[in-house]
């Protein structure tokens, strides 16, 4: 046993570690929910229990725009799953060589790319002086420059699907590339057609790929606070416009209390998963 | 049949994936294009010139805000790599509370950007009553990139034989020997993947650092002022931009080639 343990001081400096990481990190979010239960003036905070916030969200509506900015996010990890997930199979077991480290490497770069220089360019090209209706224009397709793809939800969609594209492929290719090819060929060598070997190796042992995926997606966007600011136009807030909002006007009790929304709403979206997990683990444990 | 409709679709499906792929990029070439152009708030290239970097030249607003950022970057990186490798390389050995202090770790990947940084200055300027600053902003992106670095570190743990160190043990070596001349030669995929992740996802944070930048600016929260304000000072922007991915770019290419040629592929 001592063997094993090659700094012997390994597990108390993990240990060590993850709790001083619950103390500063953990207890923020904690926090958080206590507080959108408190009053306060500014920064002064008053002890006195209130659900005040949380009916200020719903009468100014606030709680619709988390609803609207989840259904923007969800879109956009639909997206960027069913068009993440052939790439992923691609890149792990298809591509040559040199092809699978160009687009790679194509993906790995925008982790260094600016927020705001690529959706500003987003802006410039979809406006109505700009490239898309400049040539729906000059091919006679539209007659006056079309205002809505820009400050509406499609611009948004566009803006969020780009950057958050490589979180998607990412995970999923990873968990691709652990797959042993020989249980792909086993698989076609027993009889199995290629919707066989999907349905029946590639998905099950590519799901926490598939899951790091979805969540890497989707967290993102749902906070995204550029994008909104940058291509929406007012006509729908989202949710950092939101928290910014709240919080510029020193309301943290209310800002709080939509942080608490949106961790008890991921929280109720983790249900399925983990239920449709159980099913997984027992239809294997079945079969 | 399943199988025809099957292929169609994926074959579908991957054209988009490659031309989401383009997506990102489509932007960033037009933004390289149009800062080499005369007008370039028009929205179209033409009448090259390089009058507006010469502007930035000028300019020295943007060296400020670029130097903060490097050297928050780089000391996220710092931090990343000392916690990730101590951290990961005995997660996995833990004999309990191993799956309590991964969760622990990995819960800011399930917070979305915004609501993290209210939450941490709300606590912290809030509650706490401390100001923000340099320490902040150290803290909010260890926070975000911590997590990615550690998966990386794990990932590179679990290919590691534990009987190679028994081995070494075997024949004499001491303890820090082996950690130095063994474990970290073979973890240093994971290390490298720590430090990228640090580097870059601090190099390029917003929605964290708007709530805890307290009086100083990054470089991607001046690059979004300027975006979002004095439009006669975008194309300065294109121009720093430009820079900084042609920097970058040749940076993750040399990574992503060297870590190629030695890693697992």
């Amino acid at each position: 046993m001592q063997l094993r343990r090659p700094l012997a001081a390994g597990p108390l400096i993990t240990w060590a570690v993850g709790a001083s990481w619950a103390v500063i990190v953990l207890t923020p979010l904690l926090t958080g929910v206590g507080l959108s239960v408190l009053r306060h003036r500014g920064f002064r905070i008053v002890w006195s229990l209130t659900t005040r916030n949380y009916v200020d969200l719903l009468e100014t509506g606030r709680i619709g725009v988390i609803l609207h900015t989840a259904a923007m996010a969800a879109l956009v990890s639909l997206t960027c799953l069913v068009c993440g997930f052939p790439l992923a199979v691609w890149l792990a077991k298809r591509a040559p060589g040199w092809a699978a480290q160009l687009v790679w490497m194509c993906l790995t770069l925008p982790f260094f790319l600016d927020p705001s220089a690529r959706t500003l360019v987003l802006r410039l090209v979809l406006g109505t002086n700009g490239l898309v209706n400049g040539a729906l224009l000059a091919t006679h397709v539209v007659v006056v420059p079309q205002r809505w793809f820009l400050f509406d939800d499609l611009a948004i969609w566009l803006g969020l699907v780009g950057p958050y594209f490589p979180n998607m492929v990412w995970p999923i290719a990873l968990s691709l590339m652990l797959i042993d090819d020989g249980l792909i060929d086993a698989s076609h060598d027993l009889g199995a057609g290629q919707w066989e070997t999907l349905r029946l190796v590639l998905l099950p042992l590519a799901a926490p790929g598939l899951l790091g995926g979805l969540v890497m997606t989707f967290i993102p966007a749902l906070g995204d606070s550029v994008v909104p600011d940058l291509l929406g136009g007012g006509r729908h807030e989202y949710l950092a416009d939101s928290i910014f909002s709240l919080s510029t006007a020193m309301n943290y009790a209310g800002a709080s209390a939509m942080a608490t929304i949106v961790f008890t709403l991921l929280g109720l979206s983790c249900l399925p998963v983990m239920l449709l997990r159980r099913r997984v683990v027992l239809r294997q444990a079945g079969a | 049949m399943t199988d025809r409709v099957l292929q169609g679709v994926s074959r579908v499906c991957l054209a988009g994936g490659f031309a989401l792929t383009g997506l990102i990029y489509a932007p960033v070439v037009w933004l390289a294009i149009l800062s080499v152009s005369g007008d370039p708030l028009s929205g179209y290239p033409g009448g090259w010139s390089l009058r507006w970097y010469g502007a930035l030249a000028q300019d020295g607003s943007w060296t400020g805000p670029m130097l903060r950022s490097m050297g928050l970057a780089t000391i996220v990186s710092a931090l990343c790599v000392a916690i990730a490798l101590p951290v990961g390389r005995s997660l996995p050995r833990l004999r309990r509370g191993r799956s309590l202090l991964a969760a622990g770790f990995l819960i800011p990947l399930g917070v979305p950007g915004t609501v993290m940084g209210l939450l941490l200055f709300t606590f912290y300027r809030v509650v706490l009553g401390v100001r923000m600053g340099n320490w902040s902003l150290v803290l909010a992106h260890v926070v975000l990139a911590l997590p990615f670095a550690l998966i990386g570190m794990l990932i590179a743990v679990s290919r590691f034989d534990i009987g190679l160190l028994d081995a070494a043990a075997d024949l004499g070596a001491s303890p820090w020997r082996r950690f130095l001349d063994i474990e970290c030669p073979l973890l240093m995929p994971g290390i490298v993947s720590a430090a990228l992740f640090g580097f870059l996802l601090s190099f390029t944070e917003l929605p964290r650092s708007l709530f805890v930048a307290g009086p100083y600016q990054t470089l991607p929260l001046y690059i979004w002022a300027e975006a979002s304000s004095r439009s006669g000072h975008v194309p300065l922007i294109f121009c720093l931009n430009t820079l900084i991915t042609l920097v970058s770019a040749s940076a993750a290419a040399f990574m992503v080639l060297s870590l190629g040629r030695t890693g697992p592929r």
